[in-house]
């Protein structure tokens, strides 16, 4: 049986040419979500195959490769999406988000800014933000056309009817460039602030739904809010117990089954560099 | 004989592919193009570079007067298998030189409102770049960027602000010069600057 | 104290390592060879190839055995390696009708011509468990028919069509769509809708097809013909300008008739539906062949509201790949979501608590209610 050897970044050349045209539409006209031709990838549909793809269309033999989920560059769909790159491409990595050049992440955004010189690729279970509302893709796409997001506001605003508040903690709705509504994939809303005017490119690759999008570099991005209920993001009562910043997300760990918590940051780089521990 | 296309595809498309990127990214901000690709004259090997990354059997591309010559034609039929158009709105790919633009813009492929992606690529051939005709801003740009390409008057800039004008459809513009390579996409604004 | 876990790609290996692990077996036991899964689990090879869209008996026998006989997973293996082939082009439609005929039936005639050829099935077996296939059991010989069959099988639905009874298939002479080249699109035409259908879950049409019997987007079917066996197929290569043969493949082609339609200007005209995998795969291609007639609902005029009829919903969802996938990421680290959750629905909690201290508060002095 013959055994196949993989190309540069696993796709061959005529896929990533058509994800590459993809990604260049996307960049024209931020917020928009351009089709491509989604590949089936070795690991499953929701794992992250458009940003792997995206990863894999934009990535050079010298780029330095950081991977995330929920923060942390040592869960295991990260360590499995790094090790992918790691064999297919043999790009270096790291951990530390200012030594990264492309940083793949699942549901967060380092709390270390971002910079020039780096792009960060987002994996998007459900890239149409207007989904929930209208399951239809000929009716969500005549709306992005159209420009007619009423729908998003009388969600929002209902929430507020029902809870006093917008009861939309993750995959938080904004606009990009004040034209396309989008879904900033399902991280905190407390990094929706992040993506307003960041230097870094910002792409955005859903697999399973085949669209790719992207917010350019300092280009506004506005969280849809009222005057009334302006946009706010998470708070905690208490600092991060193992590095103490107050400024970063932080996750809540069970410690026993007696109702004790504990509250660290979800950005486990962050977190070490706070403690000095690297 | 034919020249040449990339020796090592995988790596140099992925080189060329982030120059391009990071033009498109950052309108106006010229990037390094490593072009170390033969192509036929008068084809700059940028140019070439950015159709051997982009092109392929799905892209029809049109190729204006000047570029039409037999072995450009069968350069990037070879390399990219693109099949060549004869009208340039049936193009998504439209290369030119800053000498012989296609007459209109807006006649190039536009795209939708409902599918703004399903529009033309124009990749103009630049001796180079000189700071101050217009002034870009929008996305991509922090304030502004004052941006100019040499061979390109004020009424090229006022189709582009044109094209601007009818976002989110539209085309997006790569500027390829020895060497060098900026884009301008339709997300740009354009201010003309009175040296203009 | 708390340390935060590390260790994730120890963990990852060490799981791998049970997992091969688990699927050997019991070491006392020869390992399963890729000639028996082919030769013997052959319905299980041809479903694979069918949804994993790759004809390739030893590769698909291959992903069985490495899936654990999951045929989900095999059929995930598949299109993975799939990606990484190099398309040369398109072939030559098949011509099922010069097809090699190892079983053909109709439910519409008593007889036809070419005949009634019932072929491997398990029609009519009963479903009684037979012990003599845990052992070492050998079958006699099957007898074969005296003569050939006729190499050119009349198909039951030209019989109807030469008379004016049948609708007339479309014929365009475009390239067909390719959702494996271009995102799905909607309104999809009938080309990508029989592919994205081809590729679907048996599962899932096979419910859908049942829904329409019971009146969920009814199409009053008839078997017109089922047929297996092997067709040639054909290539044009650029060079050379005219097809050749490269190679031939088992299909199973079913062809369904439906009810009729008609208008003022237009005699009524039974209708069709149409169902077409690799290998032998009868329950797919029937349950194919009414999918594809409900989903031509809209085109045919009929009024549009049961499940099988809605374009969006039956090929968005039919894919058992990108399904498994998003169903089963929810297994994925979610906490930072779950967190988000947790200090709304907290500060929500509270909210409302604080709302009705303040509620007893006014009761108690009703005057500072005012």
């Amino acid at each position: 049986m013959n055994v196949p050897a993989y190309n540069f970044a696993y796709l061959n050349e005529q896929t990533k040419r058509m994800i590459r045209r993809a990604i260049l539409k996307a960049i024209a006209v931020p917020g928009y979500q351009a089709p491509f031709a989604s590949r089936e990838m070795p690991m499953p549909y929701g794992w992250g195959t458009g940003g792997v793809q995206v990863t894999a269309s934009v990535l050079t033999p010298e780029d330095t490769l950081k991977v995330i989920d929920q923060g942390a560059d040592d869960t295991t769909n990260a360590v499995s999406i790094r090790k992918f790159f790691v064999r297919t491409a043999g790009v270096a990595t790291t951990g530390k988000t200012e030594e990264a050049s492309v940083i793949q992440t699942r549901h967060r955004i380092p709390e270390t800014p971002l910079t020039e010189d780096q792009i960060l690729v987002f994996q998007v279970p459900i890239p149409e933000p207007l989904r929930f509302l209208e399951p239809r893709e000929t009716e969500t796409r005549t709306m992005h056309a159209l420009e007619e997001y009423g729908v998003m506001h009388v969600k929002l605003y209902e929430d507020i009817a029902q809870y006093g508040e917008i009861a939309t903690t993750y995959a938080y709705p904004a606009r990009v460039a004040e034209r396309y509504v989008f879904d900033p994939s399902p991280i905190p809303k407390f990094d929706n602030p992040k993506l307003d005017d960041c230097p870094a490119l910002q792409l955005f690759g859903a697999g399973r739904e085949k669209r790719i999008y992207a917010v350019p570099p300092y280009t506004s991005v506005r969280s849809l809010d009222f005057e009334d209920h302006p946009f706010e993001v998470q708070r905690w009562d208490q600092p991060c117990a193992l590095c103490g910043t107050r400024e970063s997300f932080l996750d809540e760990i069970v410690m026993d089954d007696r109702g004790t918590r504990m509250f660290v940051c979800s950005d486990t780089d962050f977190c070490a560099r706070n403690r000095g521990e690297r | 004989m034919t020249e040449r296309g990339f020796a090592d595809a995988p790596v140099q498309s992925a080189h060329a592919f982030r120059a391009i990127m990071q033009a498109m990214a950052r309108p106006g901000r010229v990037q390094a193009i490593d072009a170390d690709v033969k192509a036929p004259a008068p084809l700059l090997p940028s140019a070439a570079a950015v159709a051997l990354t982009l092109c392929d059997f799905q892209t029809p591309v049109w190729l204006s007067p000047r570029l039409r010559d037999e072995r450009i034609v069968h350069y990037l039929r070879f390399h990219a298998g693109a099949p060549l158009v004869a009208e340039p709105q049936a193009a998504q790919f439209v290369f030119a030189t800053a000498a012989d633009l296609p007459p209109r813009l807006g006649l190039l492929a536009q795209g939708t409102h409902e599918y703004p992606d399903r529009s033309a690529t124009l990749v103009i051939q630049v001796a180079g770049f000189v700071p101050g005709s217009v002034e870009l801003s929008g996305p991509g740009i922090r304030g502004g960027e004052r941006f100019g390409v040499v061979g390109l008057d004020e009424a090229f800039w006022t189709a582009m602000a044109e094209n601007h004008a009818r976002f989110p459809v539209g085309i997006d513009a790569i500027f390829a010069a020895p060497g060098k390579l900026a884009a301008v996409p339709r997300s740009t604004a354009i201010r003309m600057l009175e040296s203009a | 104290m708390y340390v935060a876990v590390k260790g994730g790609e120890q963990a990852i290996d060490a799981a791998h390592r049970l997992l091969d692990e688990e699927r050997r077996g019991d070491r006392s036991v020869p390992s399963v060879t890729l000639e028996q899964i082919a030769g013997q689990l052959t319905l299980a090879v041809d479903r694979v190839m069918n949804e994993g869209s790759l004809y390739d008996r030893e590769l698909a026998a291959l992903a069985i055995k490495q899936a654990r006989g999951d045929l989900i997973e095999a059929i995930f293996l598949i299109r993975a390696a799939r990606t990484t082939l190099a398309r040369f082009g398109y072939a030559e439609p098949l011509d099922t009708r010069a097809m090699r005929v190892k079983r053909r039936v109709s439910a519409a005639f008593k007889d036809i011509p070419g005949g009634q050829i019932l072929g491997p099935t398990f029609d009519y077996t009963h479903r009684l468990l037979d012990f003599s296939l845990a052992g070492d059991y050998e079958p006699p010989e099957a007898a074969r028919a005296p003569g050939a069959l006729r190499s050119d099988m009349p198909r039951v639905l030209e019989m109807l069509g030469s008379e004016g009874l049948m609708e007339q298939p479309s014929q365009e002479a475009r390239e067909p769509a390719d959702l494996t080249q271009d995102p799905l699109d909607f309104p999809a035409g009938r080309d990508l809708r029989l592919q994205n259908l081809a590729r679907g879950d048996e599962g899932f049409l096979l419910a859908l097809a049942y829904s329409t019997q019971r009146g969920y987007g009814r199409t009053h079917p008839f078997a017109g013909e089922i047929r297996l066996g092997t067709v040639e197929v054909s290539f044009t290569p650029e060079e050379l300008g005219f097809p050749i043969v490269i190679g031939a493949i088992a299909v199973t082609e079913c062809e369904m008739i439906n009810q009729f339609k008609g208008s003022a200007t237009v005699k009524p005209q039974f209708t069709r539906g149409y169902g077409l995998g690799f290998g032998q795969c009868e329950r797919k291609a029937m349950s194919m062949a009414l999918v594809d007639r409900a989903l031509r609902a809209g085109e045919l005029g009929e009024e549009r509201g049961a499940p099988a009829q809605d374009e969006e919903f039956v090929l968005s969802h039919s894919d058992n790949v990108q399904a498994t996938g998003f169903v089963e990421h929810l297994k994925l680290p979610h906490y930072v979501d779950f967190q988000s959750e947790l200090v709304l629905l907290r500060r929500l909690r509270a909210g409302t608590e604080a709302a009705k201290h303040r509620l007893e508060a006014a009761k108690d002095r009703p005057e500072a209610a005012e």
